[in-house]
């Protein structure tokens, strides 16, 4: 018999273990289970995603994260989406927006009557009916959570932070929870004879930590998962081909925007994150197309400030582990995979892992079956984001780089085909329901990369020209409205959340 | 026995000649009158601005002319009312929407109740209760929800940019089928105190049954006829200067045209897609025209463009409109202040009574007697309404503003500000342009309010009224919510420029 699950030992701080260490300390409790977080200082964390996307509040609502507090803890700045630049050409820019476009109605999505409408020549951009893209133009933010006013649209956002600050304020609440964080650098683990179980992790230094349960969260390494159970990798990178990034912080060069930009270079692109007191920056690159040095130079001279720091240089391989739970064991965060920063989903990727090992938290040992679902139901996540990722790449006009020829014309997944190939003669995007990227992003990465829709859903013809002009205008007062009540960016931090580094300088 | 009407020649220019052209082909042409229309120089200016009430839609309607053309071709946009700003010293601008105000209880004005809390010291301005003021404020269109029809009747009026609006007239009047020359007026034959021809200069010489005087205010064709010389109403306003200017664009978007008071005269400001039409009137005793193109940027805080057209301003009704076989349409028969949105209302009434009043034959023409007492009726009606807010005002120790309180009163506007005033009703004329509604609205507005309320407004306890004028505001903040906004709707039907980033 197997036994019951009392020690859990998280492998690994940075963000994915003290993230993994909040969640099972609020809602796992440390009176029966017993929560150990082994990390060294020794190991520097990558914290490179320091943008994120709006499903992280529910993360914080869960552990208990009041958004004020936590947005001065890590300088944040809030998040409205993000802007593509030079990624369908040279000299565009589109941007991908958290929210909706408009209403949907009778059961289909907004843009097809967008397109509809265009199609009879309306001259009015469907960016116009996304609340979240005029606010990132105009560079205004405002909370509308508690704004119970069906006549404006509500403003989706996400925040802006500094990783590591992030992950300091949740150990700070996970040891005020009881777990128990061990300072040491693992060398060894011991197996079950029987079962294989990882039975203890083993510290340089000799001391043993055991463990019922383990969360590997040892980064690119894959401490257990990869190093003690071979779980073996999918690697993406012929579709993905970035695999590295170079990043340097910045001095910031005037009030934080309420977006990410991403700018398209010549072999990947770069992020630009603006925080309360400085400005993140990386180019996330392909080693194929561009050196190091290059990359770097390239980076530093694109900089809209003093760089902070020296740059420094991530390696990675886009891909995800073939099982992300066996046994024992399951991986979460940059150990499990790593799909590269374009759409924030790191940080995303680890909470799916943490809601998904809540659910199928065992109790009296491991259930393979559960384990087949949660390995399965992992896997259908990555994969899905990673045809999204693809899609930024590939549907592009740009071919001015043998990067660009490359995406352009590489070999893409059967069901990415059909997507575009469905949202070019009809402006569908064959979104599943419980896919992170719902159609209004398809469609704003799609459209904004220069795919074009033919025809739209026949739906769409349903209502009348002039019903559908009163609807339009309406929505669009809509978001006139909320937008007139919004204050800048900057100010609504200043009275809302602003560092307190800041404050007092 | 005398023939029927068989051709009607319009000389002129402008709205009057295409709007009557178009207007009597609509009503007439069909029947087999033939429609000529003979088009003399336009006397427009690029600055020019028409300013019209809601009322142009039905007569857009009548012509056949499709509101969202106008919209998209007139440069046009939509104005709920207007504010005056500065008209009564330091106290705040009021709105003058096209809509009621509030609602009756029982037999009584919505006016009484408001006087009565104000006595008792509630302080929410009257225009709060109207929801075309409202929204107006808010920069909305006049869309209506039907749960607030039994309620408001808020509806909207254009601003138009005068030359694009003459054409668009001209291409829906030509495309009706109408014959159609330009040239310059040569002469106008005349026998028995009836016009015979009228001769170009390029030797044409057009006969017709009826003529229609669309020339302006020189009047070319029934000037001629031996009728009575116009009445002038010069002494009756103060002002006598008027100036067209072009401003920056506003945004957001007013839903409302702004007359703003100044020292020496008004300024109007009638937002237009691409443009502020701007219009000053002001006499010329009190500034001079320089003094006044130095003024314009500074009442209107935009900054000004092109060059200022300075007009004299002359006011004054023929009352023989109709003399013999021809009909002074426009600025031949009634000269006005461009106050109140009348750009265009002069020219509805007249096309209306005409169609009304349509001669059964060619001979003598006694329904000229009927049109001419009832246009003459309508148009006093309007100057009253324009004068109400010259005499109202409460601009002391300033020459214009003083000269305007005291100015002469036509009788039955003194009638109707004194019996306001002593008892909070609204005599009813015959002929009113302006409902009972818009007379309160300006009265108040202009603070001009009655010295005592319906004795039935007792009949109601004081917390049942203050608890039906909250709901009354709920109500309203509610419905001008639901509206669209003008900038929405601006964006969704007139051209939009493309943009080069994100």
């Amino acid at each position: 018999m197997q036994k019951k699950i009392r020690k859990i030992v998280i492998v690994g701080g940075g963000t994915s273990g003290w993230m993994v260490a909040a969640a099972l300390a609020k809602t796992l409790g440390t009176h029966h289970h017993d929560i150990t977080l082994v990390e060294s200082e020794m190991i520097g964390t990558v914290g490179v995603g320091e943008a994120t996307i709006p499903q992280i509040a529910l993360y914080n609502n869960v552990v208990g994260i009041d958004e004020a507090e936590i947005m001065r803890e890590t300088n944040a700045t809030f998040k409205l989406g993000i802007e593509f630049r030079d990624w369908r050409k040279h000299g565009h820019s589109y941007f991908h927006p958290f929210g909706f476009y408009g209403v949907d109605m009778g059961g289909i999505s907004f843009s097809h009557y967008w397109l509809r409408w265009k199609k009879a020549g309306g001259n009015l951009d469907y960016t116009k009916f996304n609340v979240e893209t005029e606010a990132a133009r105009e560079e205004k933010f405002l909370r509308t959570n508690d704004d119970k006013n069906i006549h404006m649209p509500s403003v989706n956002y996400a925040y802006q932070f500094d990783a590591s600050l992030y992950a300091k304020y949740l150990r700070m609440i996970s040891e005020k929870r009881g777990v128990r964080r061990i300072e040491g650098k693992i060398v060894d683990a011991t197996q079950n004879a029987e079962s294989g179980h990882v039975e203890s992790v083993k510290l340089e230094g000799g001391k043993t930590i055991e463990g019922d349960f383990f969360v590997d969260c040892s980064g690119f390494r894959g401490l257990l998962i990869e190093q003690v159970f071979k779980a073996g990798y999918h690697d993406w990178s012929a579709m993905l081909p970035v695999n590295k990034a170079v990043a340097v912080p910045c001095a910031k060069n005037g009030p934080p925007l309420p977006y990410t930009r991403s700018t398209a270079r010549e072999a990947g692109w770069q992020w630009r994150i603006p925080l309360q007191h400085r400005t993140g920056n990386g180019y996330v690159f392909s080693g194929e197309f561009i050196s190091e040095d290059e990359a770097t130079a390239r980076l530093l001279s694109s900089l809209d400030g003093e760089p902070l720091a020296d740059p420094k240089v991530l390696r990675f391989t886009t891909g995800v582990r073939k099982k992300s739970w066996i046994k024992n064991v399951v991986s979460v965060g940059l150990s499990n995979g790593f799909l590269e920063p374009l759409e924030s989903t790191s940080i995303h990727l680890i909470q799916v892992a943490i809601a998904k090992i809540l659910a199928m938290f065992p109790g009296d040992g491991i259930q393979e079956s559960l384990v087949d679902q949660y390995n399965e139901e992992m896997h259908w996540e990555y994969d899905h984001v990673k045809d999204f990722l693809i899609a930024h790449y590939h549907v592009t006009e740009r071919d001015d780089t043998p990067f660009w020829n490359y995406v352009r014309t590489m070999e893409i997944p059967d069901e990415l085909k059909r997507r575009l190939e469905t949202f070019r003669n009809r402006g569908e995007t064959l979104c599943h329901k419980s896919e992170l990227f719902k159609e209004v992003s398809w469609f704003a990465v799609l459209y904004g990369q220069g795919l074009e829709p033919k025809g739209y859903h026949p739906v769409a013809n349903s209502i009348s020209e002039d019903d559908l002009k009163l609807r339009l205008a309406k929505i669009r007062s809509g978001i006139q409205d909320r937008l007139n009540g919004m204050p800048a960016h900057q100010e609504f931090i200043d009275h809302y959340c602003a560092a307190k580094s800041l404050m007092s300088a | 026995m005398s023939k029927p009407v068989e051709t009607i020649v319009i000389v002129g220019r402008d709205a009057a000649l295409w709007l009557t052209a178009l207007g009597l082909q609509r009503a007439y042409g069909r029947a087999g009158v033939e429609i000529k229309a003979i088009e003399l120089p336009t006397l427009l200016q690029p600055h020019d601005v028409l300013s019209a009430l809601p009322t142009a839609s039905g007569l857009h309607g009548l012509l056949g002319i499709a509101e969202n053309n106008v919209f998209r071709f007139a440069g046009a946009s939509y104005a709920l009312g207007q504010r005056f700003a500065g008209w009564s010293g330091s106290r705040p601008p009021f709105m003058h929407a096209y809509d009621s105000t509030g609602t009756r209880f029982g037999h009584v004005d919505f006016v009484h109740f408001w006087q009565k809390a104000r006595l008792s010291g509630m302080n929410v301005p009257f225009e709060n209760f109207s929801i075309g003021a409202v929204a107006a404020a808010q920069g909305r269109i006049a869309d209506l929800r039907e749960s607030a029809t039994p309620f408001s009747k808020a509806s909207q009026g254009f601003n138009l940019d005068a030359l694009s609006y003459v054409h668009l007239l001209k291409a829906y009047a030509l495309k009706s089928g109408i014959a159609h020359t330009q040239g310059l007026l040569q002469e106008v034959t005349i026998a028995d105190g009836a016009i015979g021809s009228v001769a170009l200069s390029d030797g044409s010489v057009h006969d017709g049954d009826l003529f229609v005087d669309a020339t302006g205010p020189e009047a070319a064709l029934i000037g001629q006829l031996g009728g009575a010389a116009p009445d002038s109403w010069d002494h009756l306003y103060p002002c006598n200067r008027m100036m067209a200017l072009a401003g920056e664009p506003l945004s957001p978007l007013p839903s409302y045209s702004q007359v703003q008071a100044f020292r020496g005269g008004w300024l109007g400001m009638f937002p237009l897609q691409g443009r502020t039409a701007l219009v000053a009137v002001y006499a010329d005793d009190e500034l001079s025209d320089d003094d006044m193109m130095e003024t314009v940027p500074v009442l209107s805080s935009m900054t000004v463009s092109g060059n200022a057209v300075v007009s004299t301003l002359n006011t004054g009704l023929r009352r023989d409109a109709w003399v013999g076989n021809c009909i002074a349409m426009g600025d031949a028969a009634v000269q006005l202040e461009p106050l109140d949105a009348v750009s265009l209302h002069s020219l509805h009434i007249g096309l209306s009574l005409l169609v009304d009043h349509f001669p059964g034959t060619a001979g003598a023409m006694p329904e000229a007697r009927l049109y001419n007492r009832k246009f003459a009726s309508h148009m006093e009606n309007i100057r009253d309404f324009q004068l109400a807010h010259y005499r109202l005002n409460q601009r002391y120790d300033e020459p214009v503003w003083d000269r305007a309180r005291h100015q002469e009163t036509p009788e039955r506007l003194a009638y109707k500000l004194g019996t306001f005033k002593a008892t909070g009703q609204v005599p009813d004329y015959d002929d009113e342009t302006f409902d009972k509604e818009n007379w309160i609205s300006i009265m108040i507005g202009h603070n001009h309010l009655p010295d005592q309320y319906h004795p039935l407004v007792d009949g109601v306890a004081e917390a049942e009224l203050m608890q039906r004028f909250q709901a009354m505001l709920n109500f309203i903040a509610e419905e001008v919510s639901e509206m669209t906004s003008l900038s929405a709707h601006m964006e969704l039907y007139a051209p939009q420029k493309p943009r080069s980033s994100f």
